[in-house]
This record gives structure tokens, sequence and C-alpha cells, in this order.
């Protein structure tokens, strides 16, 4: 239901162009729960916002590839048609919920003036409507919990009404940009289980964000890595975690503690900082930080993002020297 | 500051009998006032001023005299000017007129020009200050430097010019007054808008496919007006002061039977050494009055800080 093909999105800074995507391609089924993996800086939230048509524009903007959502060209789109499409269509949950909520205004209008921007809901339809999201969301009392400002709920409970404001109009696409990276762990389950069943109940599809692979690893079907503005691996989420072939994500997996391990281990890391995107690199962007690369090719050539060999069509890696992929019988 | 409260009764008013509906609202506002109202000196403030209003609106009822009544100019017998005494509380000046009578008219005269000026400066200032703000860009630029040369001119050395220009009366000391307030406010609004417009909130109300308006009106500036409100109140205090300066200089307000402090305070030196009074009593009003107008300023701005919100 939406096809990023290609696409690059440039910042012009005062230190020059800046080309925070870079090429990227992305394809999601309806129904389907996509992750968007990756560090600060590696283009995830960058894509997102253009997907949003909401680049801070004229500072950054879209200089090649295409989005398309239902089949519908969304780059070049008039505003006031993105607009439209904001909110009824595609809808965003943002990463803190402490101040993406207005502190002057009642959570209750909050629905009610999403709902009313796209649906022709009269205000009294309207109010049903955020009582029956609210208690959808979790929210208990949820009509009692109209009149509440956003300063009266807890952090968890701001982000069950930025849910709830975000399906109001049953948008068939839903984005949540590192929706728990803000909250407490015990609250972080929480959400993302209410994110799993928002889209299960409600037929939506979910593009996560984050940069935290264990919440991937509950929520999404397939995963995307990217890096450098780039997407360096892409498996259904089972095969990325049984079998991590590009050397950057299995040294994001590395770096993850294990509850089993001994306790007084150092964690791994991975050496080096990622490229800054002035850099100008012609070959892989991970090939200063590689521990597997090959002397001339990984420098001058960035590699395509192709099946890797031995594993199922649907693992792809970008990787002139991939991880092979463990023998099953052998690990078994 | 409507616009919240505007928005309580939409949700309040649609639910009918809901129970839900009794659900105590407190939003920015609400918590703003319960802490005003917990501030002892910002109360004392709103008090005087109050008082001041009480004076202002009663005054027939209450002042002794009409204040151009020159009933008692035969007791100056040459002499001037009586000081205080029991029939004239605050004494008489030297055309024989009540002083106590024209310090509470006086109180109407100063209270209206100091809230018209303020009003007038705050229509002009959050225009120009939301269009630099909101539309950004040419429009950002042509304003701010507009502002700019307006704040190069002294404050006073400003409205000097424009009562010249304009001419006396008292609107247009209003006028002279409330202008020079506008870059002031223009200013804060921008600088407090760019923050709002970055905020989180806003992104997410764009996100959302909200209009430009509504996300301008709703979202971006009932949250950006609380320091322009704190100076709004400042400025109510250096109104009084700046209109007693004009009518120090002789360009306040040209009708005499009208009383106004400022004037009042004007006409004394020539009377300092023999009747120090005719100084003392309108001094102290534009005294109190610019305290109070300063505690609930102050007030209004520690209960609007953010920091404080819980």
């Amino acid at each position: 239901m939406l096809e990023i093909a290609g696409l690059e999105v440039e910042f012009r800074t005062q230190r020059g162009v800046v080309r925070a995507v870079d090429g990227v391609d992305l394809a999601l089924e309806v129904g389907s729960t996509t992750g968007l993996v990756g560090e600060s800086g590696s283009g995830k939230s960058v894509t997102a916002l253009a997907i949003m048509g909401l680049l801070p524009e004229p500072a950054a903007r879209v200089i090649g590839g295409s989005i398309r959502l239902d089949g519908v060209e969304l780059v070049g789109m008039p505003e006031a048609q993105l607009r439209r499409r904001r909110g009824s269509e595609v809808a965003m949950v943002f990463q803190d919920p402490m101040t993406s909520l207005n502190p002057v205004m009642p959570i209750g209008a909050q629905i009610v003036e999403t709902l009313r921007a796209h649906l022709r809901h009269d205000r009294r339809a309207a109010r049903r409507r955020a009582v029956e999201l609210l208690d959808f969301v979790g929210i208990p009392g949820p009509s009692e919990r109209l009149a509440s400002y956003p300063h009266q709920l807890s952090g968890g409970m701001r982000q069950r009404v930025m849910i709830a404001i975000a399906i109001a109009c049953e948008p068939k696409l839903l984005i949540a940009d590192e929706p728990t990276t803000a909250l407490d762990v015990t609250i972080q389950a929480q959400i993302l289980e209410l994110l799993r069943r928002t889209v299960d109940e409600r037929g939506m599809t979910l593009l996560l964000i984050t940069h935290d692979l264990g919440v991937v690893a509950g929520v999404c079907d397939r995963t995307n890595v990217m890096y450098a503005g780039k997407v360096v691996e892409r498996a259904p989420t089972a095969a990325l975690f049984r079998a991590p072939s590009h050397h950057y994500t299995r040294g994001l997996l590395q770096s993850i503690p294990r509850l089993d391990g001994p306790r007084k281990t150092i964690l791994a890391s991975i050496e080096g900082l990622p490229p800054r995107p002035s850099d100008g690199l012609r070959g892989c962007p991970f090939a200063p930080r590689c521990p597997a690369r090959l002397d001339d090719r990984c420098w001058d050539e960035m590699p395509p993002l192709e099946r890797l060999p031995g594993a199922t069509a649907a693992h792809l890696v970008a990787c002139w020297n991939p991880a092979p992929v463990p023998d099953e019988r052998a690990s078994a | 500051m409507s616009l919240p409260e505007a928005e309580i009764g939409a949700v309040g008013t649609t639910g009918g009998r809901d129970p839900a509906d009794v659900a105590p609202p407190t939003g920015l506002w609400k918590d703003a006032l319960g802490r005003l109202r917990r501030d002892r000196s910002a109360m004392a403030g709103l008090a005087v001023i109050a008082c001041f209003a009480f004076l202002a609106i009663a005054a027939p009822l209450i002042a002794p005299e009409p204040p151009s009544s020159r009933t008692y100019l035969e007791r100056l017998e040459g002499a001037c000017c009586p000081g205080p005494s029991a029939g004239h509380l605050f004494g008489l000046d030297d055309l024989g007129r009540d002083a106590l009578s024209r310090v509470i008219y006086g109180a109407r005269t100063s209270l209206l020009i100091s809230v018209v000026s303020v009003a007038i400066g705050l229509g002009i200032g959050l225009v120009l200050g939301a269009l630099a703000g909101y539309v950004g860009g040419a429009a950002d630029a042509v304003v701010m430097r507009l502002v700019d040369i307006m704040l190069a001119i002294p404050a006073l050395l400003f409205a000097i010019g424009l009562v010249a220009a304009l001419g006396p009366g008292l609107v247009q000391l209003m006028v002279a007054v409330g202008v020079v307030n506008v870059p002031i406010f223009a200013r804060l609004l921008r600088g407090s808008m760019l923050s709002v417009r970055e905020s989180d909130y806003v992104s997410a109300a764009r996100s959302l496919g909200l209009r430009p308006a509504r996300i301008l009106f709703v979202h971006v500036l009932p949250n950006a007006l609380s320091p322009v409100i704190v100076a709004a109140t400042l400025a109510m205090a250096t109104a009084i002061v700046e209109v007693a300066g004009l009518g120090f200089l002789g360009l306040g307000n040209p009708d005499p039977s009208v009383p106004e402090w400022g004037s009042m305070l004007a006409n004394t030196p020539r009377f300092l050494a023999s009747a120090p009074h005719l100084a003392l009593f309108p001094g102290i009003a534009i005294v109190l009055a610019v305290l109070g107008f300063n505690l609930i300023g102050d007030g209004l701005r520690e209960a609007l800080d953010p920091k404080f919100r819980r």
C-alpha cells in the first residue's frame, strides 16, 4: 500500500548540502508492521517526515524518488491535498508524549478537533467518538477524561491519547516515530502492545521507527536496518535476528546486553563513528568501521541491496562480504 | 485568553447531562489563576488597582465636590494654597478646587488612559508580532526592521513627537502612549511564537492535517501569549508614568475641567514651596497605581511561568 522507490532527501546547511536519505526503497503491504531501525542521523525520521510531507522546507527537500500511497504519488503533491491526506490516510505518533499535546487544550477537544478536520461529524457525534477512542486505547473513565488537560495525565496515558488522536480518522497507515523512547520500560511494553492491537483490530499498516532492536523484535513482521541514509539489511524479523548478515546489524545485536550471560562482561560496541553525511563516501558507508571489509571493493563501490546467498528470498542485504547464514541443523 | 475557555465550554456543553462533565478542568489559565490567588503581593496589587477602579467608577458618589468646582476661590484670599484641613482633606489648589475630589476624578482619566493605550499598543503589536512570527520570511524582515526603528527612538521622545504631530487631546495622548508600546509587544510575541511554532504539539497538529489558520489561532497563539500578557500589565504602570511625564511637559490632557494625575503634578512646581500637598497627593496616587500594576505583573509572570507548572 505504501511504496517508496529511490527516495533521496537533501538538507541544505551552512556547511553545504547533506544527503540525509540516499536512495531508500521500501514497500509496505496492507496490514503489515514494518520496523525501520537505525541510530540517530541514519535518516529514519527524515524518511517518515517525507512520507508525511512535513519536511522542514526550504532547508530540506525531496530531490529524487517517489512515495506512493495506494498508487497515488505523494512527492510533489500540492500542500492543500497533502494536508487533507494527513490525519485521514496517514497519521503519525511522535516520540515525546510530554510535549506533543497542546498544554492549554483539554484532550477531548484535541481529539474532536482532528475528527472535525476530516470527517463531517457534528459536535455530539465527535464527542461520542472521542470517548470510544479513549476507551479503545485503554484510558479508564474515558468520558470523565475528555475534560482533562495533558499535564493531568502520566506519560504513558498521554502516549495513549496521542495514539487515540492519530487513529481518530482511521488512517490506513500509522507511522510511529520512536513511540516508546521517552517512556519507562514497563510502560513501553504496554504502548507497544497497544500499537500491535490497534493495527490488528483496525486493519491498519504500521511503520515503526526506532533505534531499539528489542522494540522491533516484539512488534514488527519485517525489519529494515538503516545506516547513513541507506537501507543496509531487510528481512522478516525472525530471520534477521537468527541470521544477521550485515556487519552493522551484527554489531547492533551484539551490543544488546543479555539476561543469560555473565553479569560483568563489558558490552560489545561498534568501533568508530558513523560517517558524517557530508563526508561524501564513494563506497559502503560502513566500510570504515566494518570488521569484514574487503580492501578495494568496499571502499570504492556501494553494494546493492540484494538477496542474501543461502537465505530466503525475503532476506536482502547490502554488503560485499555478508556474514554467512548459520546452518539450521547445526544450530538446532 | 478566551480560546482555551471556549474549548472547555465546547466539550462541556456538547455532552448534555453526562455526569462526566462536572470533572474539574484545570487548564493553564485556571492553574495560573490558582497560583496567582496564593501570591500575596499580587493580590495586594490587585486590591490597590481594584480600589482605584472603584474610585474611578464611583467618583461622583464619593468625591465631596465636582472636579472643577471653584466654590472655595474666595478662601484663597490671595495666599496659595490652603493645606489639608477637616473640610478639605487634601487641601485646595491654586484655583480653589478641592484637591481630594480632583485626585478621585483623576483616577478615571489616568486609569482610562493606561488601559486604552495598552489596548491600542497590544492590538497593533499583536498583529505585527503574529505576522512576523508566523508568516516569517519577507514579512518578518519588514516588520522587525520597522520595530527596530521604533525601538531606536527613546520612548518619551517618541511619545512627545507623536503628540506634537497628532495635536493635543485625550485620544491623541492614548494613541501616542500606546504606539510606543507596539515594538515591545510585537517583538515579544514574535519571539515566543517562533519557539512555539517549533514545538512538538504544533508538529503533531500539522501531522493531523489541521488547517493553518486553526493551528495559528488554537495551537500557537494561546501558548505564545503569556509573556505578552505579563508585559501588558507592566506596560499599564509605564503608561501612567508616561502620561504624567507628558502632562509635566505640557503635552498632557488639555482640558482643565478633566483632572488627570500627571497634569495635576505638572501644575505644582510654582507652588511647591508654599503648597507641597498639591504635588504630594497626585504623586502618591501615581506611585500606588504603578506599584499595583507592577505587583500584578510580577505575580502573573510567576504564575504563567512553565517552571511552576506541575
